[in-house]
């Protein structure tokens, strides 16, 4: 009877599991991803004290929110561009805004998000707006003059025209000249769309510091889809814009007023470069929060 | 009693009990087989011959029986540490796959398996004369019966449970078995047998319509139907107390397949409406089999040596795939002997090599070499002065686990994970581009795997089964 207690001993221990060997793999250098993630950044931006003067270098965060249908379900969708807008004042209350668009993201939906290529992005570049100021001082107010923008589109009168609805309208235009009509959004890895869109911004805001205005955005597009490379990819969400988490953020950048200087390279000017090292520095990004679109949902 | 088992038989067929995977090959169809490790498939005549060797029960006279099983086990499953960098990353629109973060389940191994607990009916009649006996034998679980679960072996398992479990152990074996049979005995010394499994495949057809993302509705199609395996096999007396046997089993598996046709509100209009997705999964397969089993016997004692050629090479995964596996032949050897008061105690040990090669590629299936020890006591009783009527035996064995441990290797050079990739591979594209800068995205670029079983694994313990059979010979 020891004998087979020994056995079954010897065997119960010779079995017990080892340690799972180590592996070959080592490790890896982590690259943290910076593409389409809700990224968080803090302002580091000091606040300048003292009164408004409009004239220099600004840097702008343009986000708009729009809660997509689909499958029945709503889901916020934000999408944000950050870029350079050059402030020329007349006489001190109303200015040109020359704006240069650095980069422009979209929050994923499902997974999936509209990405802008570097050449489309530059189609729209520069775009000028014109802006009032009611005072210089901290809660004046800021009002933008309707902005109408225009992709992969000619219009005489981008207010009022009609957005195309054939393939064959003339005023069609391969603007981001990559030989499809239109602008191509690429929708993730999934497929490519060309469309030509119309949008009309409206911004009203406060003056919150010398060197940060703030307000809210109401924007809506027209858009016609004229192709794709996956016919999913033709079916358009029903989407609602959503004001209420819409806004533009202006922060000045030149280093006046207390502002922070990003002319890195002390060549007199700053460019998209040096705004894109710094913008997570610069504003503090939302994250998308479908909960935003808890009241359309009910509906 | 013909026509019970006739019964029995018809209503088993009628409800599509299904037959796959083998807990009668694991540990032996009786219990003389389990206490005896696997030895002596030649020996027993009773309804348990059905698996164990057909033409033996020729030999043998009419009996019933019935019996119980539970199985227990600590067959444990331990995962490497996973080296740092290789998750797949967040790229947001152009990830393409959830990044790893949002596994749902943590990646973990196992301490233990699933077990079988199951129940032994069944019996044998003489038809016309005693050279000729047909049986019937139905091996049914108590505990997950109809047990059906499929796994990946792969990365998508990273996406379910993101473990790893054993391929030939665990759930697989808990399956019903029904089969049927008969013998003949040709010669005073010859016997040929053959019996049949039943098996039930099914082809299950579903229509969904899916208005909205928190409603599906599902209209189902599915039939299934029955189909046998054979097993067939010669017994020999060439001397007295000498048996000789040779068993054939067929390869068996149970399959589900089907389409589905899904309809997605939104999709209208697009050739996506509707959708078809195929499905094809593989449940308990288990191989071919040739058994070569002998015996000798005295009054008192008795020895028997089985050799079992299994083609495992043409076993296939859930998934239907060819999982590469190697034939093998698992050699087995029992003795018994009386030791009066009709007492009979058996005991044997068998070993059974494990036919799965060393998963350093793409593939986790676990399995390990296995040392059997079987022990079993059997007790005679006599009803109404006859000799040798009823008996009661009682069995366990314990299968120990050789431990296994699995390093991954280094690919060279990894490729993007697609069918046919054999080494571990990159979930995530290197010439993932990013399309405003058309340049590669730098958090795509290297390995990245979520395969739970990278960068390895280890596994062993044991497994093991007891139970007790009754018999009556009438």
């Amino acid at each position: 009877m020891r004998g087979w207690a020994a056995v079954f001993a010897c065997l119960a221990v010779a079995c017990s599991v080892p340690a799972p060997p180590a592996g070959r793999f080592a490790d890896q250098d982590v690259v943290v991803a910076g593409n389409g993630s809700d990224a968080t950044a803090d302002s580091g931006t000091k606040e300048g004290t003292g009164s408004l003067h409009v004239d220099g270098t600004w840097a702008f965060l343009n986000v708009t929110s729009d809660c997509e249908f689909v499958l029945g379900k709503a889901f916020e969708v934000l999408s944000y561009s950050v870029g350079l807008d050059k402030f020329q004042s007349t006489d001190g209350y109303a200015f040109k805004q020359v704006l240069t668009t650095c980069t422009m993201k979209e929050t994923p939906l499902l997974g999936q998000a509209s990405i802008y290529s570097q050449d489309m992005i530059d189609s729209l570049n520069p775009h000028t707006v014109y802006a009032l100021v009611n005072g210089h001082e901290a809660g004046a107010v800021y009002i933008q003059a309707p902005d109408p923008s225009l992709w992969g589109l000619v219009m005489k009168d981008p207010f009022t025209d009609p957005i195309p609805t054939k393939k064959t309208d003339s005023r069609i235009r391969d603007t981001d000249h990559d030989g499809h009509p239109g602008v191509t959004i690429h929708v993730g890895n999934l497929c490519d769309v060309y469309l030509v869109q119309r949008s009309v911004t409206r911004s009203k805001g406060t003056v919150e510091s010398a060197i940060s205005i703030r307000a809210s955005n109401i924007a809506h597009a027209d858009v016609f889809r004229i192709g794709a490379t996956k016919d999913i990819c033709m079916s358009q969400n029903v989407d609602v814009p959503m004001p209420a988490y819409s806004y533009l953020v202006l922060k000045r950048v030149d280093g006046h007023d207390g502002s922070p200087d990003l002319d890195d390279n002390r060549d007199g000017r700053i460019d998209c470069a040096e705004i894109m090292a710094h913008w997570q520095d610069i504003f503090t990004m939302p994250r998308k929060d479908d909960k935003h679109c808890k009241d359309i949902s009910a509906h | 009693m013909k026509a019970l088992i006739y019964k029995v038989f018809l209503l088993l067929v009628l409800f599509g009990i299904a037959a796959h995977a083998d807990p009668l090959e694991r540990f032996g169809a009786n219990a003389a087989q389990v206490s005896m490790a696997g030895a002596g498939s030649v020996l027993e005549t009773d309804y348990t011959a059905l698996y164990a060797c057909p033409s033996s029960m020729a030999f043998g006279r009419r009996s019933i029986g019935a019996g119980f099983m539970a199985s227990f086990n600590r067959a444990q499953i331990r995962l490497s540490p996973r080296p740092s960098g290789y998750d797949p990353p967040d790229l947001g629109g152009l990830s393409p796959e959830v990044p790893y973060a949002s596994r749902l389940h943590p990646r973990h191994g196992i301490n233990s398996t699933d077990n079988v607990t199951g129940l032994y009916l069944g019996g044998t009649v003489n038809v016309y004369t005693k050279r000729v006996k047909v049986g019937l034998m139905v091996f049914a679980p108590v505990s997950n019966l109809g047990a059906l679960h499929t796994k990946f072996n792969n990365e998508l398992e990273q996406f379910f449970s993101n473990s790893l479990d054993w391929e030939l152990l665990g759930s697989r074996l808990s399956n019903t078995q029904v089969m049927a049979g008969v013998a003949v005995r040709a010669l005073d010394w010859l016997a040929l047998g053959a019996s049949v499994r039943v098996m039930m495949s099914s082809n299950v057809d579903t229509s969904a319509y899916s208005p909205n993302l928190n409603t599906n509705y599902f209209v189902l199609k599915g039939n299934a139907s029955s189909h046998a395996a054979a097993i067939a096999s010669i017994t020999v007396r060439p001397l007295p107390g000498w048996m000789m046997a040779v068993i054939f089993r067929d390869k068996e598996y149970t399959i589900v397949q089907g389409t589905s046709e899904i309809q997605v509100n939104g999709l209208q209009g697009t050739k996506d409406y509707p959708m078809y997705q195929k499905m094809k999964m593989v449940i308990g397969y288990s191989p071919r089999q040739v058994v070569f089993s002998t015996s000798y016997k005295r009054n008192k004692w008795g020895v028997a040596l089985d050799v079992a050629w299994q083609q495992w090479s043409i076993y296939m995964d859930n998934n239907g795939d060819r999982a590469g596996f190697h034939n093998t032949f698992s050699p087995s050897m029992g003795a018994y002997v009386d030791v009066g008061m009709g007492f009979r105690l058996s005991g044997g040990f068998r070993y059974i090599p494990t036919p799965v090669p060393d998963q350093t590629g793409r593939t986790n299936y676990v399995d390990n070499n296995a040392f059997v020890l079987g022990l079993g006591l059997k007790k005679w009783f006599k009803l109404k002065g006859d000799h040798r009527r009823v008996c009661v035996s009682a069995f366990a064995q314990f299968q120990f686990l050789q431990p296994r441990s699995v390093e991954k290797k280094i690919p060279s050079p990894y490729q993007t994970c697609k069918p046919g990739v054999k080494g571990i591979c990159d979930e995530v594209p290197d010439d993932l581009k990013d399309p405003q800068t058309g340049k590669r995205l730098p958090a795509a670029q290297g390995l990245q795997t979520g395969n739970p079983g990278f960068p390895g694994f280890s596994s062993g313990g044991w497994y093991g089964v007891a139970g007790l059979q009754v018999g009556w010979r009438y």
